[in-house]
């Protein structure tokens, strides 16, 4: 086997120095792109955005897709040459007749190609994990974890190389299909990216790797052919196959979807102008849009006297701050996000600052010598990145798009000052109404006059208006404002500048999540605000929770009230519902109308389910019967493909059509019906094949 | 054991796609013979001696190599077989010497003096590399490779393919002197006959994927054998006659080929009423020629030509 595996590596070195060249050059140049990302972070107009998602090169987008694209056409091209450089069947027999057995030489092939790959993807990667580790390189957070995803990327282009070598065994009369193992790992690979966290990268290449290896092994142990390969080689490659049909299939479907339906749906949504009048805009494909006001009175362009076009109606918006409200620590999200890990916050001329969620505190670095120069928190400034415990709530409402300052623990909401290192209180509440989310807010006015930042606050019970002076934020009890009923406090005093209320918040927590707070010009409401349902919960409640709306006073005093039913959506998706029944397997299908109600298709029309149904398992079904006759497939095969086609429906046909090799048939001397060659007898009426007919010419003695 | 064959096939067929390639294929090869395969381009050698070494899979049908089954052949039965490919395709990226080395490693038998000996008759520098050697010279390279691990069955696909006469004697040459030596069995295909009447103990010709002769290379050559008639004038037609294989008809003169010539034949031969009639023993080309050429009757009597015309 050593010999074997020295040939691998000698016959497919060239390669492998070339991949490390490549990607080499691709990691120098995702480094430069994180290192020279800060250089001008303290002017950034709009955010971080930008910056945030390159700072860290581990987690760079770009980067990250880099690394996924090459490891997956390294890996693919590797297995693959290691196959094609021996497609002459002269090579290939000199190879196979060595006194050793195939799995000896798959393995040899397999720990050389691993080897190699590993060599080209995992050092490169490695020598950068060991660059951004040390202090001093980069002026951005470092975790170890956060070289999972590119290690994730490099381990999923383990399943692209025997993928590969897949495609280069299989002997598919059916071209294309050799191909189909390398869109299963495409499929691998989207898990991977799509995991949050750790096992579930981990499980997709895992199984990848078993499924990809297991056909690849039993397909080299039979020259690639089906037919002979062993129970466990043929459920692997049936797998891999049914996988990778699936992939096609889908982006064929979607690719046809929106190539037909693209925009044909119409869409709507809600908007304020600056005067507090709610319009509901709906837009649909290649129609202008229709706005118009709650009374379905259209909104005319006062000049034109026709429907005001959208660009001068959206100039009359008014400014919408939203505030996600969540008591709930922030699910983790997506395993390659930067944000999973720590936030580009703030940034002043010659520091940036990460709120890094490992320590729940802003981590500064120094932008010329790229080291850590302490933290801040609740507490204030510290040398060390713990600052003695005190953390801050990770946020719901971080918006790389937009600078914030604004920061809470359960109970405070701060300030942060980032040139002086230090934080200021801006609000504080009781400990049995915890905060839920606080972000900053301007009035219209104020725009206009200065640059005050109002502070709005979610807390369980209230949402609180605070002021820009912070003696006047303290949650106290105030008396009721002589108004409407529904206003409880109000902690208004004389000053336009400083107004500060709370209201409740009602509809409350947890179905309602969503606030939107717009400051008003013009007429006696200077506020509105917008209670909307969370997603999650109008998804239950089938999509019937509607928005709420309230104008405020400027002391907070409710003045009116306005509920929006939820916005239209196009629910006549029969069509596409049938369509997308006939394609899903059968099975499945067969239990929507007993999961979740209007969850999946053909929930509210059951009797088509069962068509579609029976439609498609008809079809199914009995194209497989009729082709596993007309070759005399066991039954137990027949069976076998039946029930497996009932759970994986089209994919499961095309993996089905893919593997399958169909023998010649020849008429049957005895019955004259057409019989498989592949049989030793007729599978009619068992008569053995003949001899071939003597011409008399034959010369026979036995030796 | 000895008496047992060495290479035995019962059945053996090969489908590619709805064309069979081999067609119920039996035949045994006996120890130490030089067992010669013979066909037409196509026929189905090079399918039958893949699938008689486990390269491929028979469609129907079995066989053994050594007293193992051919559908797994384990590595000790294929470290005892010597397998020369008909176009000698080796690493290019190789060097003489590391085409040693790699395939030394796999055999305990490995004999160098063999190894140098066969390289040195063709000429080869152990530092050129595959790829920049000629045909003949890589061809004496696979045959050193073959031979040198001093196999029990070598299994030969038309070693002298593709080369110049000078290569093919040198290949014959080693071929023969090398596995004389020893109670070896040799299976090889070829169509160089000259080659094959050299060297061949046993031969089997196989005609369009069928197995039509298995038999010694003398039975062979005395079963065919063609009749030369003279008549007066234009020939009559030829009989319908067992074992036919072709008939040429010119002025004057009939001859006949046919298979299994005896008394019978002779019988419906002289009924023509030839006022000479002569056997002639045919050479091995001539015979296999015959053998495997277009069948039927042709005629190079001009009048019937115009006539025709």
């Amino acid at each position: 086997m050593k010999t074997l595996i020295r040939k691998e590596l000698q016959e497919n070195r060239k390669l492998a120095v070339l991949g490390i060249i490549i990607f080499t050059l691709l990691i120098l140049q995702g480094y430069h792109g994180s290192s020279s990302a800060l250089q001008d972070v303290s002017s950034q107009p709009y955010g971080y955005a930008q910056i945030a998602e390159k700072v860290q090169p581990l987690l760079a987008s770009g980067f990250l897709t880099q690394t996924c694209f090459f490891c997956a056409i390294f890996g693919a091209l590797l297995g693959w040459m290691q196959i094609f450089s021996e497609r002459h069947r002269d090579l290939q027999a000199f190879l196979l007749h060595r006194p050793a057995t195939r799995t000896e030489i798959f393995l040899s092939k397999a720990l050389a190609g691993v080897a190699l790959y590993l060599l080209t993807t995992a050092v490169p990667l490695l020598c950068l994990l060991a660059w951004a580790r040390f202090p001093g390189h980069l002026a951005v957070p470092f975790e170890w974890r956060m070289a999972i995803p590119s290690l994730a990327y490099c381990l999923a282009g383990l399943v692209f190389y025997f993928a590969g070598m897949l495609t280069g065994l299989r002997q598919a009369r059916w071209y294309a299909s050799r191909g189909l193992g390398i869109a299963g790992a495409v499929v691998v690979c989207f898990a991977v990216r799509m995991g949050s966290d750790l096992w579930e990268p981990m499980a997709a290449i895992g199984l990848g790797l078993l499924v990809m290896i297991a056909a690849a092994w039993s397909a080299f142990e039979t020259s690639g052919h089906y037919q002979w390969q062993a129970l466990r080689g043929k459920i692997a490659l049936i797998i891999s196959m049914t996988v990778g049909a699936g992939a096609v299939l889908a982006f064929v479907v979607g690719m046809l979807v929106s190539f037909f339906a693209q925009d044909r749906l119409p869409w709507s949504y809600y908007s304020m102008d600056r005067n507090g009048v709610i319009y509901k805009v709906t837009q649909a494909p290649h129609k202008q849009p229709e706005i118009v006001d709650l009374q379905g009175k259209p909104l005319l362009d006062e000049k034109t006297g026709r429907m005001i076009k959208l660009s001068d109606f959206n100039a009359r918006m008014g400014p919408a701050y939203s505030l996600n409200v969540d008591f709930e620590p922030p699910s983790s999200g997506m395993f390659a996000e930067p944000s999973r890990y720590f936030m580009l916050w703030g940034a002043t001329q010659d520091t940036v600052w990460y709120l890094w969620n490992k320590y729940g505190r802003l981590i500064g670095y120094d932008l010329v010598n790229r080291r850590i120069i302490g933290s801040i928190g609740p507490n204030g400034f510290s040398t060390d990145l713990a600052g003695g415990g005190s953390r801050f709530v990770l946020p719901h409402n971080y918006n790389a798009w937009s600078h914030s300052n604004l920061l809470n623990t359960r109970d405070t909401v701060y300030d942060i000052d980032l040139e002086n290192r230090a934080t200021r209180p801006l609000f504080t509440t009781t400990p049995d109404d915890p905060i839920g989310g606080a972000v900053q807010v301007q009035m219209l006015k104020d725009k206009e006059q200065n640059n005050d930042r109002y502070t709005l606050a979610a807390t369980r019970r209230f949402i609180h208006l605070v002021g820009p002076d912070p003696a006047r934020s303290a949650d106290i009890p105030v008396q009721p404002a002589k108004r409407a009923a529904p206003v409880l406090f109000s902690l208004n005093s004389s000053g336009n500048a400083s107004r500060v209320w709370k209201i409740p918040y009602q509809p409350s927590y947890p179905d309602y999540t969503a606030i939107r707070f717009s400051p008003l010009l013009n007429g006696p409401d200077p506020f509105a605000l917008w209670l909307e349902p969370s997603w999650g919960a109008n998804w239950k409640r089938t999509s019937k929770l509607p928005s709420r709306v309230m104008w405020l006073a400027e002391d907070g005093a409710v003045t009116r009230t306005v509920e929006l039913p939820t916005r239209d959506f196009v629910t006549d998706n029969l069509f596409k519902e049938q369509w997308a029944a006939v394609l899903m397997p059968p099975a499945l299908v067969a239990l929507f109308p007993f999961l979740e109600k209007d969850a999946l298709p053909l929930q509210k029309h059951r009797l088509r389910a069962v068509l579609s149904v029976v439609c498609s398992a008809a079809i199914y079904l009995s194209l497989v019967f009729w082709f596993c006759r007309r070759y005399s497939l066991p039954p137990r095969s027949t069976w076998g493909w039946m029930i497996f086609l009932l759970f994986t429906g089209v994919p499961g046909l095309l993996a089905f059509f893919s593997v399958q090799e169909w023998p010649a048939r020849e008429p049957c001397p005895a019955c004259k019906k057409l019989r498989i060659v592949t049989r030793e007898t007729c599978e009619h009426c068992a008569a053995p094949f003949a001899p071939p007919p003597k011409i008399g010419i034959e010369i026979f003695e036995p030796a | 054991m000895s008496d047992q064959p060495v290479i035995k096939a019962q059945g053996l067929t090969r489908y590619f796609g709805g064309k069979a390639a081999v067609y119920d294929l039996n035949l045994e090869v006996p120890r130490g013979s030089v067992f010669a395969f013979l066909g037409r381009n196509g026929s189905g050698k090079t399918t039958t001696i893949r699938m008689l070494l486990g390269l491929l899979q028979p469609t129907r049908g079995g066989g053994s190599v050594l007293g193992y089954d051919i559908r797994a052949l384990p590595p000790e039965a294929r470290a005892r077989i010597g397998y020369l490919t008909e176009e000698h395709q080796l690493y290019g990226w190789m060097q003489v010497r590391e085409c040693r080395d790699f395939q030394s490693r796999f055999y305990p038998k490995w004999n160098d003096k063999i190894f140098r000996g066969i390289i040195g008759h063709f000429g080869l520098r152990p530092g050129a590399r595959v790829k920049d050697l000629s045909r003949g010279e890589r061809a004496g390279l696979c045959l050193a490779l073959t031979l040198a691990p001093e196999p029990e069955v070598l299994v030969l696909d038309d070693p002298a393919l593709g080369l110049d006469p000078v290569a093919r004697r040198s290949l014959l040459e080693s071929m023969i002197y090398l596995t004389r030596r020893s109670d070896r069995t040799i299976l090889f295909s070829s169509h160089q006959l000259a080659d094959v009447e050299r060297v061949a103990d046993y031969i089997a010709v196989l005609d369009r994927s069928i197995l039509r002769a298995c038999c010694p290379l003398e039975t062979f050559r005395h079963s065919v054998q063609e009749v030369r008639m003279r008549f007066p004038g234009a020939p009559p037609a030829v009989p319908q006659i067992p074992g036919l294989l072709q008939a040429f008809r010119t002025e004057g003169e009939l001859r006949v080929t046919c298979v299994h010539y005896n008394g019978s034949t002779e019988q419906a031969l002289r009924a023509l009423n030839p006022t000479a009639l002569e056997v002639v023993p045919l050479s091995l080309e001539d015979a296999f020629i015959s053998y495997l050429g277009e069948r039927g009757e042709k005629s190079f009597i001009l009048s019937e030509t115009e006539a025709s015309l």
